[in-house]
C-alpha cells in the first residue's frame, strides 16, 4: 500500500493506493496519527487508487476517524470506486462519512 | 433349500427389526432421565458404575449412551473419568437382554408380539405406544431367533452342513473369524450373541463355538467402530476409543483363556459353566456377562492411567472449547443478578463465535469448519438458554426481571443472527463460482466481518458512543443493498438465472444479518435508556 500526502489550502489530501488489509491497515492508522500529531485536523482521503479494502482496513479508518473527532477534526473521502465503493455502501460507512467524487469537490465540502 | 435360506433371512430380519424397535423405545423412555440423572450420580466412582449398570439394563444401547455422555462432557456437566465409570457399569447392564432371550418362553412370546402389536395399532397416546414398542421389539427378537433357528434346523440333515460344522469345530479360528465378520456387519456384539443363542439351542453350534463367536463379534464390531471413530473428534473420540479398547481387551483375555483351557487342560471358563449345569442358551448369556464384567473390573481398576492416556491421545477439539460454557459453571442458585452477568459474558462469547463464522469463508483458512462452529454455537446457546430459564425460576426484583427479559430477547436475536450468518457465509462461498458477482461477495464478506467484530468490541467496552456509531452504520443498509442489487440486475452483466438467484440470495442475506445486528443494538440502547 502507498500513502502520499499533499497539503492544500484547507485540508491535507491523503492519497491511498494499493490494498488496505490486515498487513497494511496499521500503516494507514499510524500515518494519520502522525499527521494529527503534526497539527493537521482536516483530511480528504483519496481512495481512487485503492483496489481492495478488508475489514481490518475499515477498522483502521474508523479508529482514525475517532482519533480525529477527539481533536475536533474532520475526515471525508473521495474517488471511491469498484470494490471499495461497495464495501463502504454495505458496511454503512457511506452513511456516516461524507463521500465525494473528486478531491476538488471534497475540499469544497470540507 | 430356498425355504431354509428364506427362513434364516426372515429370522435375522425380524431379530434386527426387534433390536431396532427395542433400542428406539428404550431410548425414548430412558434417554432423558439418563441425561438428567447422569450428572447426579457421578460424585463417586461406585455410584457412577451402579448408575451405569441400571441404565444399561434399561437402555440396552451403548451407542445412545456414548452420544449422551459425549454431549454432557461438551456441556461441562461431566468429565471423561466419570463418563468412563458410567460406561463400565453400562456394559455389564447391557447383558440383561441376553439373559431374558436365553429363556425358552415361546408361548409367552406369541402373546407378547400379538398383544403389543394390537395395542400399538389401537393406542393413540405416544407415551403408551413407546412401551408397547419396547414389548413388540423384545417379542420380535425372540420370534426372529426362533424363526432363524427353525430355518437352520433342517440343515442338520444335510451332509455338507454337518461336515462343515465338524470341520469348524476342529478349527476354532473359523468360529472367531465368523464372529468377527458378523460383528462387523451387524456393528453389534449383542446382536451376534443373540444369533449365537438361537444357534446353540438347535445344536447348530456347540457351546465353545458360540463363545468364540461372541469373542470374534466383539473384535468385528470394534473394527467397525474404529472406522467410525475417524469421524469423531476430541472427547467423543476418547469415549469411543475406550469402548473399542474395552471390547478388544475382553476378546483378547477370553480367547487366551479358551486356548489355555483347551490345550493346557486347565479348567477355566468352560469348566465353570459346565459346573453350573445350565442349558446352552443361558451359558452363552453368562459368557457374555463374564466377558463384560472382566473388562469392566479391569478398566475400573486402571481408570486413572486410562483416562490420562485417552486425554493425551485424543485431546479436546477446538470445537469442544467453543461449545463449552466458560462462565456458567459459577452459576449460583438464588443469585439472579450474578446469574445474568454470567449469561451476559457467555452471550459475548456467542457473538465472538458468530464473528468467527466469516473467517471460514476466507481463502487459505484451515481452522475449524463452518458447520462445526455453528454446531458448537448451538450447543453453547442451549446451555445459555437453560441458565436463563433457571434464573426465571429465582425470586427477583422488578429491575432484575426486566434485565432477565432483555437477556432472553438478546439470546433469541443471537440465535437468529448465528443462523443467518452461517447461511450468509455459505452463500458467499457459493458465489465464488460466478466471477461477475465474486467482487460483490468479497465486499459483503469484508463488511459483515467488520460489523460483527465491531459488535464484539462494543460488547466488551459497552461504550455508548460506539453503540450510537453502530446504529448509524447499520440503519441505512436496506436502501444501500437495494441500490447495489438494482445496479447489478440492470447492468445486463449477469447472464444465467443461477447468477441472478445467487445475487438475490447474497444481498438479501446480508440485509438480514445487518438488520439483526441493528435490532441487537437498538435493544441494548433502549435497555440502557431505561436503567
Amino acid at each position: 500500500m502507498n500513502i502520499a500526502a499533499k497539503k492544500e489550502s484547507n485540508a491535507l489530501v491523503v492519497t491511498v493506493s494499493g490494498r488496505m488489509d490486515a498487513v497494511t491497515a496499521p500503516e494507514f492508522e499510524k500515518s494519520i496519527a502522525a499527521f494529527i500529531a503534526q497539527g493537521e485536523k482536516a483530511f480528504v482521503i483519496n481512495l481512487s487508487g485503492l483496489e481492495y479494502i478488508s475489514s481490518a482496513g475499515l477498522r483502521s479508518i474508523l479508529a482514525s476517524a475517532k482519533r480525529l473527532k477527539e481533536q475536533n477534526g474532520k475526515i471525508i473521502f473521495s474517488g471511491l470506486q469498484g470494490h471499495v465503493k461497495e464495501v463502504f455502501a454495505i458496511s454503512g460507512f457511506q452513511g456516516i462519512f461524507k463521500i465525494y467524487d473528486s478531491d476538488a469537490e471534497g475540499l469544497k465540502g470540507i | 433349500m430356498i425355504e431354509i435360506i428364506g427362513k434364516i433371512f426372515l429370522g435375522l430380519g425380524l431379530m434386527f427389526t426387534g433390536i431396532q424397535m427395542l433400542s428406539s423405545g428404550l431410548k425414548q423412555i430412558g434417554s432423558r432421565q439418563f441425561r438428567m440423572l447422569a450428572t447426579q450420580f457421578v460424585y463417586s466412582r461406585g455410584r457412577a458404575v451402579v448408575f451405569g449398570l441400571g441404565s444399561g439394563m434399561i437402555m440396552q444401547s451403548t451407542s445412545a449412551a456414548l452420544m449422551i455422555l459425549a454431549s454432557l462432557i461438551s456441556a461441562g456437566a461431566l468429565n471423561v473419568t466419570q463418563a468412563i465409570a458410567i460406561l463400565n457399569g453400562f456394559s455389564v447392564g447391557n447383558c440383561v437382554l441376553l439373559f431374558i432371550v436365553s429363556l425358552n418362553i415361546s408361548v409367552g412370546i406369541m402373546f407378547l408380539v400379538g398383544l403389543c402389536g394390537i395395542a400399538m395399532y389401537l393406542t393413540k397416546d405416544e407415551r403408551y405406544r413407546t412401551y408397547f414398542l419396547v414389548g413388540l421389539g423384545l417379542g420380535l427378537i425372540f420370534f426372529g431367533i426362533e424363526m432363524m433357528a427353525a430355518g437352520v434346523k433342517p440343515l442338520r440333515q444335510e451332509v455338507w452342513f454337518t461336515g462343515a460344522m465338524a470341520f469348524s469345530r476342529d478349527y476354532s479360528l473359523l468360529s472367531i473369524m465368523a464372529g468377527m465378520a458378523l460383528g462387523f456387519i451387524a456393528q453389534s456384539s449383542t446382536a451376534v450373541a443373540l444369533v449365537a443363542i438361537g444357534l446353540v439351542r438347535e445344536n447348530i453350534l456347540t457351546g465353545p463355538q458360540a463363545f468364540l463367536f461372541i469373542y470374534g463379534a466383539a473384535i468385528g464390531s470394534t473394527m467397525f467402530k474404529v472406522m467410525l471413530g475417524q469421524a469423531f473428534r476430541g472427547t467423543s473420540r476418547q469415549l469411543l476409543r475406550f469402548v473399542n479398547v474395552f471390547n478388544i481387551f475382553g476378546a483378547a483375555v477370553f480367547i487366551l483363556l479358551y486356548y489355555i483351557e483347551v490345550y493346557l487342560h486347565i479348567p477355566l471358563v468352560m469348566a465353570l459353566l459346565n459346573s453350573l449345569k445350565l442349558d446352552l442358551g443361558p451359558q452363552v448369556a453368562l459368557v457374555f456377562l463374564l466377558f463384560n464384567l472382566t473388562s469392566a473390573i479391569f478398566f475400573i481398576a486402571i481408570n486413572g492411567p486410562l483416562t490420562r492416556w485417552l486425554a493425551s491421545s485424543f485431546p479436546p477439539s477446538e470445537e469442544e472449547g467453543l461449545s463449552h460454557p466458560k462462565y456458567l459453571s459459577e452459576f449460583q442458585p438464588q443469585d439472579p443478578d450474578t446469574g445474568l452477568e454470567l449469561i451476559r459474558l457467555e452471550q459475548t462469547r456467542e457473538l465472538e463465535q458468530i464473528a468467527a463464522f466469516v473467517s471460514t469463508a476466507r481463502e487459505k483458512y484451515d481452522g475449524t469448519d463452518l458447520a462445526s462452529r455453528h454446531e458448537a454455537f448451538k450447543s453453547l446457546a442451549r446451555e445459555v438458554a437453560a441458565s436463563t430459564a433457571a434464573v426465571a425460576a429465582m425470586p427477583m426484583d422488578p429491575q432484575t426481571a426486566k434485565e432477565h427479559a432483555y437477556f432472553q430477547i438478546r439470546q433469541a436475536l443471537l440465535d437468529q443472527l448465528a443462523d443467518s450468518t452461517a447461511s450468509g457465509v455459505k452463500i458467499i462461498m457459493r458465489t465464488r463460482a460466478f466471477p461477475l458477482i465474486e467482487k460483490l461477495s468479497d465486499a459483503c464478506m469484508e463488511s459483515i466481518d467488520f460489523l460483527l467484530n465491531f459488535a464484539t468490541e462494543i460488547e466488551k467496552t459497552n461504550a455508548p458512543e460506539q453503540v450510537r456509531m453502530f446504529l448509524d452504520l447499520s440503519s441505512s443498509n436496506g436502501p444501500a443493498m437495494e441500490q447495489l442489487r438494482k445496479a447489478y440486475m440492470d447492468s445486463d452483466k449477469l447472464g444465467s438465472a443461477n447468477e441472478k438467484g445467487c445475487l438475490l440470495d447474497l444481498t438479501i442475506m446480508m440485509e438480514k444479518i445487518i438488520w439483526f445486528l441493528n435490532r441487537f443494538y437498538s435493544l441494548k440502547s433502549a435497555s440502557v435508556a431505561t436503567r
